[in-house]
């Protein structure tokens, strides 16, 4: 089973996507802020990153700068997931790293493919 | 006598000095030729002789010896050669003994003939010896040759050769003492010759110096003195004295001169003797004037009783001005904004009451100090603003208008924003001083930062619930928590189209609200506009299938260029034709694009139910829809024809719609053609204006591609490529960082507001190395391109866009 870690600082938001996740047989690593997000990589090695822009502590810009500079963890793919929709901050979220970027609110659909594309499913 | 035959007769006489001096040394050298050419070479001669009959005595004895040793070889050995040696050179011994006999003197003649006789008597024997053995008759040869007459001949041909040498030797010691004190004589002789010469020639120099000297002082004196007497003259007559007359009796032309100048000094006293007598007349005259004077004085008396009326009059006048003033300072007063005045060295002059109130200072202790010491100036961020920077002392510098948002900090430690603007007082191209006008901002500053807030906070807290709610509505659609009825799916369905309704709504709002608030950020680039039409068409390619709507584009030939924010011009083809597709049931929708002289305007017109014309003004409004819901399909937000407008407008463009109800709709926007380097200049205004206000630097930066060359041939194409890759690597490089992108020809210019100098040379640098890689990945093999760059900024290197950007294109 691959390991998707799941950072949001909305529990509400955690919750839904979790219940979606695991219906998809996948498990979901929760974290809440953009410090416990790179503690929770660091210990559970994910295969997958689902990464919120607003964070508190580190915002998710930081946290995908911080794993796609280090060898070890850049190969890990890494999905922006914000309410944040302007253009701009997509480009920004591509040229820091990110290997997709999904808009809050999601079409579930979308989030599925976006996933099984990147995990070569 | 005239200078001229003065100064010719001067020459002449130098020359014939000169002349006698060279004829003199030509005498003296001809005199040592004489010991030169004669008694040296005799002596030499003398010598020459004496020792050419040496030679002959030489010979004389050689030749003997060779004789005598051939002459006794051949009777020996009977060799043949020696006889022939013989033969041969006994004639030469006979002309050898004959020359010296002619060449000698009497005492050497009679040795030489004595020789002679012996050589003959020796001579006749070696030969009787030598026929002796050509008979081969040896004991007989040799006999002859033991005979004593054949020596004794042979002793006295040596003694006469040895006495000979004896003599000559005694001769030849006399002979070249005798040349040897010729020659010493000669020399000592030349010596002589020489030293006379050269004293001769001495006296004759100097003679001939003192001469010239005396000449040319004579010669300089006769000019001079007439012209000294001149000067003196002119001198004392300029002085006043006519009665002087200058005494120079040469002849030349400093003579005529001088009685022209006593000529004139007599006419000269002439007439000054008639202007006293005129001088008396007028004095005369004159007292009959004063008189006259008197009598318009009182003239005069009446006339000033006439001005002090006037002048009361004026007196009246002026305190009609002063009721101006008061009006001026009343209306000073009432104005809301805060004013102060300064002179060309900032200090204040003036200062309105609501100054006085807003700084909380009063006027009196405001006159003669600069602003920045009455009131501190901070940026936004508290740091104090240096006084030189404060916007009084740029504009006086600059003699230029200057805007500028300040933070005033009051004595008692409060502060408030204030935009200023200080206008210079510019008269006859001079700075007399400067008007400053602030105005607290505090509300709109308040107001701004509201707006700002509201759209982060929208864009965030909005969507979040939202997403919750979606999401959680679709789990239980696709029974992911548990099983659903048909009843219970189509109920939830509904209510999630309407989320993503809501969705739509939210971003749409936000839109609006940002061009409102001017928030809207545009980020313009060169498109084909055709090719941005082409691709929404695309994207309504499926839809229109679904609707058997035939959807039509119609662009002209050649590429649309253009300078937009190209997400945002697709935004607006994207609503125009979603509304399009929505209220057409049959028909087609078509797009197209016209490129007319001065503008590109872009239609998207359909076949579908129409507008009524009550309807037609409030079509750009928000929150509009009409005819009731579109019959099919998703709903509309009312805010997208809105957002369209909004957008055009930024782009300076114009929006407009035409319909006939039942027939069709068309709706176009038109684009200004403004060339790229103007739009761009534009943007580069504003946002130096930004950057003034808020106390920032500005950066501009042209990065030029050199050298491009590509594995095969180049062309504008291929140019365009890689200007249009540099384009997209400044992008990337610069996080989007850079506000504004142009691209023109081979050369890319970006805008950076709030970037130092150091700063964008670091990423300048680093746009450089990835362009080279991204060249090379590009799959352009050997694709080369050097890229230079330049960077300008705000303030260090200009304060306008225009001459920032004439520093990068100074090549």
């Amino acid at each position: 089973m691959k390991k998707i870690l799941l950072t949001d600082d909305e529990p509400n938001i955690v919750k839904v996507v979790s219940a979606r996740l695991k219906a998809h047989n996948y498990e979901v690593i929760p974290a809440y802020d953009g410090e416990s997000a790179l503690d929770a990589v660091y210990r559970e090695k994910p295969d997958l990153i689902l990464l919120d822009i607003m964070l508190p502590k580190l915002d998710g810009y930081k946290v995908c700068q911080k794993l796609k500079s280090d060898p070890k963890w850049k190969e890990v793919p890494i999905i922006l997931f914000s309410a944040k929709t302007q253009a701009a901050d997509k480009q920004t979220g591509r040229e820091y790293g990110a290997d997709a970027y999904i808009a809050k609110p999601f079409q579930p659909e979308q989030l599925l493919e976006t996933i099984k594309y990147l995990l070569k499913e | 006598m005239k200078l001229g035959t003065k100064l010719v007769m001067a020459f002449l006489a130098m020359a014939v000095l000169v002349g006698c001096v060279g004829f003199s040394s030509f005498l003296e050298l001809k005199r040592v030729l004489e010991p030169l050419t004669f008694d040296i070479p005799q002596g030499l001669r003398k010598i020459e002789s004496t020792s050419h009959l040496d030679a002959l005595a030489q010979k004389i004895r050689h030749y003997d010896q060779i004789l005598t040793e051939s002459a006794r070889d051949y009777v020996y050995t009977g060799g043949r050669q020696y006889k022939y040696r013989y033969k041969e050179f006994e004639p030469r011994l006979d002309a050898a003994i004959r020359e010296a006999i002619e060449k000698g003197d009497e005492e050497d003649k009679k040795i030489f003939s004595a020789m002679q006789q012996a050589k003959l008597t020796f001579v006749n024997l070696e030969y009787q010896a030598l026929a002796s053995m050509d008979k081969g008759m040896k004991p007989e040869a040799m006999q002859i040759l033991e005979t004593a007459d054949y020596w004794r001949s042979k002793g006295e041909y040596r003694r006469g050769l040895e006495d000979y040498i004896e003599r000559r030797g005694k001769q030849y010691g006399e002979s070249l003492q005798l040349t040897s004190s010729q020659v010493d004589g000669a020399v000592m002789n030349t010596h002589h010759l020489v030293e006379n010469a050269i004293q001769r020639l001495w006296v004759i120099s100097t003679l001939a110096l003192i001469l010239g000297i005396c000449l040319g002082l004579y010669v300089s004196r006769s000019i001079l003195a007439p012209i000294r007497a001149l000067k003196q003259g002119a001198e004392v007559i300029g002085k006043g004295d006519l009665n002087h007359s200058i005494e120079i009796l040469s002849r030349d032309e400093i003579g005529h001169l001088a009685s022209a100048f006593n000529d004139m000094t007599r006419k000269l006293k002439e007439s000054y003797a008639g202007l006293e007598d005129k001088v008396l007349e007028k004095t005369s005259e004159l007292g009959h004037k004063v008189e006259e004077i008197e009598e318009q004085n009182k003239i005069l008396e009446m006339s000033k009783a006439a001005m002090l009326n006037v002048l009361e009059d004026l007196e009246h006048a002026k305190s009609e001005v002063d009721e101006e003033r008061a009006k001026d300072e009343a209306i000073l007063a009432s104005i809301g904004d805060g004013m102060i005045a300064t002179d060309p060295q900032g200090k204040i002059i003036k200062a309105n009451k609501q100054a006085e109130v807003m700084l909380g200072v009063k006027a009196a202790d405001m006159l003669g100090k600069t602003f920045s010491v009455v009131m501190a100036h901070e940026d936004e961020d508290g740091n104090a603003v240096p006084p030189e920077q404060s916007p009084i002392p740029l504009s006086l510098a600059r003699g230029k208008k200057v805007l500028a948002i300040a933070y005033f900090v009051r004595k008692d430690g409060t502060r408030f924003p204030a935009a200023i603007t200080v206008s210079p007082i510019v008269r006859e191209n001079k700075i007399m001083g400067a008007i400053e006008i602030f105005r607290d901002i505090s509300k709109e500053k308040e107001i701004d930062r509201m707006k700002t807030e509201f759209i982060s906070l929208a864009s965030h807290e909005l969507r979040t619930p939202l997403t919750v709610i979606r999401e959680g509505v679709s789990l239980v659609i696709d029974e992911i928590l548990g099983p659903t009825t048909a009843e219970q799916k189509s109920f939830l369905s509904m209510a999630l189209k309407d989320i993503d309704r809501l969705g739509r709504i939210i971003n749409n709002l936000l839109d609006v609200s940002k061009i409102e608030a001017g928030k809207m950020e545009m980020k313009r680039v060169h498109v084909n506009l055709s090719d941005i039409a082409a691709g929404v068409a695309e994207a309504f390619a499926q839809h229109a299938k679904s609707k058997k709507l035939e959807l039509k584009t119609r662009f002209p030939k050649k590429p649309v260029e253009m300078y937009v924010d190209k997400d945002k011009i697709v935004q607006v083809f994207t609503n125009l034709v979603g509304n399009a597709m929505k209220f057409t049931e049959q028909g087609s929708v078509e797009i197209s694009i016209e490129d007319g002289e001065d503008m590109i305007i872009c239609s998207v017109r359909d076949t579908g139910r129409g507008i009524s014309e009550q309807d037609m003004e409030r079509v750009f409004r928000k929150f509009q829809q009409f005819g009731g819901a579109a019959s099919s399909g998703e709903k509309g937000t009312g805010l997208g024809l809105s957002i369209a407008k909004g957008i055009v407008e930024m782009h300076h463009g114009r929006i407009g719609v035409e319909s006939i109800p039942g027939q069709g709709t068309r709706f176009f926007f038109s684009l200004p053609k403004d060339t790229p380097q103007k739009l761009f200049q534009d943007q580069l205004t504003r946002e130096l204006r930004a950057a003034m206000n808020e106390r920032s630097a500005l950066c501009v930066v042209s990065f030029t591609l050199r050298d491009l060359r590509f594995g095969e041939s180049a062309g504008s194409a291929r140019e365009k490529t890689a200007g249009a890759l540099l384009e997209d690597v400044i992008r990337a490089v610069t996080h989007s960082q850079a506000d504004q992108v142009l691209r023109e020809g081979e050369s890319v210019f970006a805008v950076f507001s709030g970037a130092d100098k150091k700063e964008i040379e670091k990423i300048a640098s680093k746009i450089r190395t990835e362009f080279a890689s991204a060249l090379e990945n590009a799959g352009k093999k050997g694709a080369k391109a050097g890229l230079d760059f330049r960077i300008a900024n705000y303030p260090e290197d200009g304060a306008t866009g225009e001459e920032l950007l004439s520093l990068l294109s100074a090549a």
